[in-house]
């Protein structure tokens, strides 16, 4: 995964949790910066400039959605990814509807932030390789719009679901995409199904991917996911 | 007819009502026409008898004085009186324009007997030809009997009306009453547990009612907050350290230090998973019995939703060794949460693939008609005893019970959930061979 070194807030009241993310997010090249309530969060806002917001959802003095929508309505637009409770649906539609750009459930795998927090950088400062209509990673070119991907100039035969894979894998390049990332973005599921259909989907494009005798650029990050060699 | 509507019961209350106050008015109406007639009747026998005695020899001159004496007396003077001789009328204070029959009969205005509307004759025959006819009016005045119906229609008829008017009255409040109760229990049902039946603090029978049944919800929903609480929280508080320990493993895994027990490392890592696993599922049932979802329910096409399922699954049905051998999909649209039946969807299919070997074939069918929208997901495989299924759709059971239903996870009492959240049911059956796993949902 390419390096991003980032500064970041992260909003939590629980001690514990807020020392073990900042710890893990250190390791990953990150400074943090701690807020225990919403109005400290809103005062450290207003005092630095920081690239990313890690916001939770239930907080004391200002809720974590109150914070959201200040911050917005202040046209604030630092990328925010809100922390809601397992099992909350209705949490994840009010944060995304308020104005976050993404969501981790608790308690937080650090690996599946981190790639959260590429994803999202990335597609902020996205700027488009190849034109609007086509992505391009490597000898790899997609077009959403016409359905077709071609690898050296070859056309690839994909299902619906293995071309929506390979999209999201192209849009991503470079960077680690979750199994999570991927049940939401490509098959729209909002729950974690007990056969890996991921994999045996990657497995799949795989195959057709390396059909003309070039290499796999799949790489696979045990425990966390999948990354398209840019 | 059975009464079991306030409607029916109210018009059954106005029917019974109506017809007593009818039959008492016509009664009482009828019974009034009988008692003059019989005094009238009574009181010119009587007379008659003054003026004709029984036994006594008739004689016309003698009968005439007494004819004028009487026309002449308070008491009788307004009774009319003829004598006739062989027909002809030879005394008496009116005339009459036919002869008189025998005995009883009526006399009216057409008549034309001066003062007399309605009335009673009884006609003597004396002897020697001679015939006595006493007159007297039925009615205390002219048109009488028009007022009487006038005042019997204005009395009776108020008192139906008040009737009616009461109970529909009555009607609308024990309606409304009942309805505010239905709104409050439909919107429960709907996942808004904050409803309550509105309250007048009039302190009514209908008000106390309501009142109970205020707090019987309170009651229950500080039993459903605290028992979501303790599911939640146990399942929140066991993640939190669970997901603590598996990034731990994960940061080791990544040491170059444990290299040579990575794939134990990986292995525990696995399990972690696979708890963190269950404990999701756990959640996700307590979110879908806890019916807030039904807030986002919107039209789903169930058709296109299980061939978008089973088209996702097709990789995984196929690695490990399963066949979809039937799927017949009729068009089908329900109204619902297009997640939570997905995962319906996939939780069947999987339940298939991690318990039944390789070669297992799979049929799927959706068929719609009036009965509802059924969905079946069947195998050939080993199936379920039928001691084990009812287990097999508890979540608590599984974990209390072992046995043959150890192992069957969470997948079915989730399916079961979603089931009951679109207000449906999962029947679980002997697909010889195999299991069948019937979703029987409303609306088609």
């Amino acid at each position: 995964m390419t390096s991003l070194s980032l500064h970041l807030l992260i909003v939590e009241d629980d001690d514990a949790l807020a020392a073990q993310l900042a710890e893990q997010l250190h390791q990953s090249g990150h400074e943090t910066t701690l807020a225990q309530d919403g109005r400290r969060a809103i005062e450290l806002v207003g005092q630095n400039r920081f690239d990313l917001i890690i916001l939770d959802r239930i907080l004391p003095k200002m809720d974590g959605i109150a914070v959201l929508k200040s911050l917005r309505e202040h046209q604030i637009l630092t990328p925010i990814i809100m922390m809601t409770a397992l099992g909350q649906s209705r949490q994840k539609v009010e944060g995304l509807e308020g104005g976050a750009d993404d969501y981790v459930v608790k308690p937080v795998d650090p690996a599946e932030l981190n790639a959260r927090i590429h994803a999202l950088m990335r597609a902020r400062g996205w700027t488009g390789r190849g034109s609007e209509e086509t992505l391009r990673a490597g000898d790899l070119l997609v077009s959403p719009t016409r359905h077709s991907a071609w690898r050296n100039g070859k056309a690839l035969n994909l299902q619906k679901i293995e071309f929506k894979l390979l999209t999201e894998l192209v849009r991503n390049a470079g960077t680690t995409v979750t199994r999570s990332m991927l049940l939401e973005r490509v098959w729209n599921y909002d729950f974690e199904p007990a056969t890996n259909i991921v994999e045996a989907y990657i497995r799949r494009l795989r195959i057709k991917l390396t059909e003309y005798g070039d290499d796999d650029p799949i790489k696979t990050i045990r425990g966390v996911g999948y990354m398209l060699r840019g | 007819m059975r009464l079991r509507s306030l409607r029916a019961l109210t018009l059954a209350f106005l029917a019974v009502f109506l017809g007593a106050t009818l039959a008492t008015a016509f009664g009482i109406y009828f019974a009034t026409f009988r008692t003059i007639d019989h005094l009238v009747e009574q009181r010119i026998a009587s007379a008659s008898a003054a003026i004709a005695p029984e036994g006594e020899r008739a004689q016309a001159r003698r009968i005439g004085l007494r004819i004028m004496a009487a026309a002449r007396d308070r008491d009788t003077g307004d009774l009319g009186f003829i004598l006739f001789d062989h027909g002809s009328q030879v005394a008496g204070n009116v005339r009459v324009t036919r002869p008189l029959p025998l005995g009883l009969s009526q006399v009216d205005v057409a008549d034309r007997i001066k003062g007399l509307s309605h009335g009673k004759v009884l006609t003597r025959d004396l002897g020697d030809g001679l015939r006595l006819a006493v007159i007297a009016e039925t009615e205390p005045f002219d048109h009488y009997n028009a007022a009487r119906k006038r005042i019997y229609l204005i009395g009776f008829g108020s008192i139906i009306a008040i009737a009616l008017a009461a109970a529909t009255t009555f009607t609308l409040i024990v309606r409304r009453r009942i309805t505010d109760m239905r709104t409050t229990v439909e919107a429960i049902f709907d996942g808004d547990m904050t409803q309550r039946v509105p309250v007048d603090g009039s302190g009514t029978a209908f008000d106390r009612q309501a009142v109970a049944f205020n707090r019987m919800l309170d009651r229950i929903g500080a039993l459903m907050e605290e028992m979501g609480h303790v599911t939640n929280g146990v399942a929140h508080e066991l993640r939190t350290p669970l997901a603590r320990l598996r990034n731990q493993l994960s940061l080791l895994a990544r040491d170059p230090q444990a290299q040579a027990v990575r794939d134990r490392i990986e292995e525990a890592q696995a399990e972690a998973d696979r708890l963190l696993g269950l404990f999701a599922a756990l959640l996700r049932i307590a979110e879908v019995e806890s019916g807030a979802r039904r807030a986002d329910f919107a039209p789903v096409d169930l058709k296109a939703l299980v061939e978008d399922s089973v088209e996702a699954l097709e990789p995984v049905i196929e690695e490990s060794g399963h066949r979809i051998a039937r799927l017949a999909l009729a068009e089908a649209r329900i109204v619902g949460d297009g997640q939570l039946l997905t995962q319906m969807v996939v939780n069947l299919v999987e339940n298939i693939l991690r318990h039944t070997p390789g070669g297992t074939e799979i049929g799927i069918t959706l068929e719609a008609g009036e009965g509802g929208t059924v969905l079946s997901v069947a195998d050939d495989g080993p199936g379920i005893a039928e001691q084990d299924r009812a287990k097999a759709l508890d979540r608590f059971g599984r974990l209390s019970g072992g046995g043959q239903v150890k192992g069957y996870g969470f997948g079915l009492p989730l399916v079961a959930a979603i089931a009951r959240l679109h207000g449906g049911t999962l029947e679980l059956e002997d697909a010889r061979p195999g299991l069948l796993a019937r979703v029987i949902l409303p609306g088609a």
